[in-house]
């Protein structure tokens, strides 16, 4: 999953990154509005967490713009306005949520996966396709007989990304995309290794390769 | 404080029947002395008349050759009468008949005017003087009976009264038209305060007689600079409040190290003082910033902001697919800040959707403005209830989670003097709160 933090705290914007780089985000952060303006029009976000306070341009108005532009991607405001005023026009303006600082991270967390999860439709924390079954907060996988694997950040991400996209055509490129943020250099030949170390774990049966096209993840029996 | 009405009134007929007393007195001077001047030199032509006619008799007594006589002193009680004093005799006109006239002799060159009574209870205006005629002292009085004018002049004095009352009457009914017109205007001043008040109007048309137009540009202004200062120390506080949580969100942050994760102990020390920090922030900046009644010329539109909260709190419990319900007139309206009005049911609705099943009712009837939110949730015991309801309970005091939001909504409603009653819904079978607001009293 990619995500677009936007903090211009100097000291808790990149206190973030880590954090939810360790959740198994691939992480990009902005300080300042008209940046990160343009990085959620440009990028292909699955979620953003957006300050108010923001030089330059305030976050009300950069998500506005977004929702103007047709940029749907859950946002979830985190902010020191605590104010009901301020809560009620972050969802007019667009918002899917809205955490007030000071927050513990273990929550933020929490409310984020909620709303990536309301996007693709499931109420549960636990990722369930295809017989193997996605621990999001322990980012192990535990296959169909039971047995848990433990996932390194590149793994967890993209067998999340695979298993939040069933079904579809996912080509290299933006698998890519969608697990590494801004400043990783984007190797998609790497894609290949880290699908088949999925495959190990997982079973082979489960991404389907589509020569020149991509991978599939197969939901041969539908989401429980 | 007298009405300026009555006290124009009462002084305009003060002033006015003074000055009707004065011009009436003054007529009655007047005229009386000018009729008594004539009269005057008329008896003094017909004393000289009667001195000239004065001749010594044989006797040498003085007589009055009669064929000088007016016929007017001849006919008895003709209202005209002399008296004449000589050293040795009193000469009297026919027509005083044979009363006489109490008059004492004067010095020769010396004249006294004075009213006498007459001989038939008139009073006569009298001229006295004494002569010197043939080395003889003579002392003539000649009177006239003024009745005919002093009935005149009571005639006049009626007359000029009735005038004078009329006139006193329509001019005070005069002064308390114009008097009320002028007010008229003053009357669309107050009523304008009233809006004010109620908040539906935020300055004072300043188109008002010029006596009080200062007053008003005077209330605009004060009006403007208390809107600027509420609006400053809010953004002050605002400020204070978005660094202070930054500083609090990475402290909290630092908490969560793993290194301190080991530490328990010590995490908990470090936690449990931000906790507080952060519960008495939220508490007192939100209380400090509440706008409270003290601003006037503010007005919510009930319905559109709760549902424009309602939409926020379905996007907050998005999982839930809450089944919010708004009760309220179209153009109900709450007298107060719309910043004030979300925090209170902001924090309500929120709580009702923390523990409602699914359903959710907002009721809003007016006047006076009840507001309760009620929920399908397990509500609460009755001990809690009553822990909630606790007055003065401190934000440091109160069990995190529900507890704060229901404070800070006691303070709103508090702020504007009502009251927050917690109980049952009867209709949901849930938690219930009532707001009850005594608002402005509708003026006439």
């Amino acid at each position: 999953m990619r995500l677009l933090l936007v903090e211009d705290d100097s000291s808790l914007g990149p206190a973030l990154k880590r954090a939810l780089e360790q959740a198994g985000f691939a992480v990009d952060l902005s300080s300042d509005g008209p940046d990160a303006e343009a990085l959620g029009e440009i990028e292909p976000y699955d979620a953003v967490v957006l300050d108010l306070g923001l030089p330059g341009r305030d976050g009300m108005s950069v998500l506005r713009h977004w929702r103007a532009h047709g940029r749907r991607m859950p946002v979830l405001i985190l902010t020191a306005r605590s104010a009901w005023q301020e809560k009620v026009e972050g969802f007019q303006a667009g918002a899917d949520d809205y955490l007030a600082k000071p927050f513990h991270t273990e929550e933020l967390l929490a409310r984020l996966q909620a709303i990536v999860r309301r996007v693709h439709g499931r109420a549960e924390p636990v990722l369930r396709i295809g017989g193997i079954c996605l621990d999001e907060s322990r980012q192990v996988v535990h296959t169909e007989d039971g047995t848990e694997h433990a996932l390194t950040g590149i793994e967890f991400r993209l067998l999340r990304y695979l298993m939040t996209h069933p079904g579809q055509v996912l080509s290299k490129a933006r698998l890519a995309e969608h697990i590494y943020d801004f400043d990783d250099e984007r190797d998609s030949n790497v894609i290949e290794v880290y699908i088949k170390r999925l495959r190990q774990k997982i079973g082979a049966e489960l991404i389907v390769t589509r020569r020149g096209q991509g991978y599939v993840f197969e939901r041969k029996d539908r989401q429980i | 404080m007298r009405s300026l009405q009555t006290q124009l009134s009462l002084g305009l007929l003060a002033s006015l029947i003074a000055l009707f007393a004065l011009q009436w007195l003054a007529a009655n001077f007047f005229l009386r002395s000018i009729a008594e001047q004539q009269v005057a030199t008329r008896l003094e032509q017909d004393a000289e008349t009667l001195l000239a006619a004065l001749m010594p008799e044989s006797d040498d007594r003085l007589e009055v050759q009669p064929r000088y006589i007016a016929p007017v002193y001849l006919r008895p009680f003709s209202g005209h009468y002399y008296w004449i004093i000589t050293a040795h005799t009193r000469l009297a006109s026919r027509s005083l008949w044979d009363r006489e006239l109490a008059i004492a002799p004067l010095p020769s060159g010396e004249v006294r005017v004075a009213y006498l009574p007459g001989p038939q209870g008139q009073r006569l205006f009298t001229r006295i003087a004494g002569y010197h005629k043939l080395n003889r002292d003579v002392t003539i009085a000649v009177s006239e009976d003024l009745s005919a004018f002093e009935h005149s002049l009571r005639r006049f004095q009626a007359g000029y009264a009735a005038v004078s009352s009329v006139a006193l009457a329509v001019l005070i009914l005069t002064q308390r038209w114009i008097l009320r017109r002028s007010v008229r205007s003053l009357e669309r001043t107050r009523s304008q305060m009233s809006q004010l008040e109620r908040g539906e109007i935020d300055s004072i048309d300043v188109g008002v007689p010029a006596e009080i137009a200062p007053l008003v540009q005077e209330l605009n202004r004060l009006l403007v600079i208390l809107r600027q200062r509420g609006k400053r120390s809010r953004d002050a506080l605002g400020n204070l409040a978005h660094a202070l949580k930054t500083q609090l969100a990475l402290l909290n942050h630092a908490t969560e190290h793993p290194q301190l994760c080991s530490h328990t102990e010590l995490q908990n020390q470090l936690t449990e003082p931000l906790e507080r920090i952060r519960t008495l922030t939220e508490r007192e900046l939100k209380r400090a910033r509440l706008a409270g009644a003290a601003l006037p010329g503010q007005h919510v539109d009930i319905r559109s902001e709760l549902e424009r909260l309602a939409y926020a709190v379905r996007t907050m419990y998005a999982e839930k697919s809450l089944d919010i319900e708004i009760r309220a007139n179209p153009g109900a309206r709450f007298a107060g800040d719309t910043e004030d009005f979300l925090e209170l049911m902001g924090n309500l609705l929120d709580n009702a959707a923390k523990y409602c099943c699914m359903q959710v009712r907002v009721t809003a009837t007016a006047p006076p403005l009840v507001i309760r939110v009620e929920d399908d949730g397990p509500g609460a015991a009755d001990d809690d209830l009553h822990a909630l309801t606790s007055r003065g309970a401190r934000a440091d005091e109160n069990i995190p989670g529900s507890g704060l939001g229901l404070a800070i909504a006691r303070d709103v409603v508090e702020t504007y003097g009502g009251t927050l009653r917690l109980g049952c819904s009867d209709a949901l079978e849930g938690f219930l709160a009532e707001a009850t607001f005594p608002g402005i009293p509708p003026k006439s």
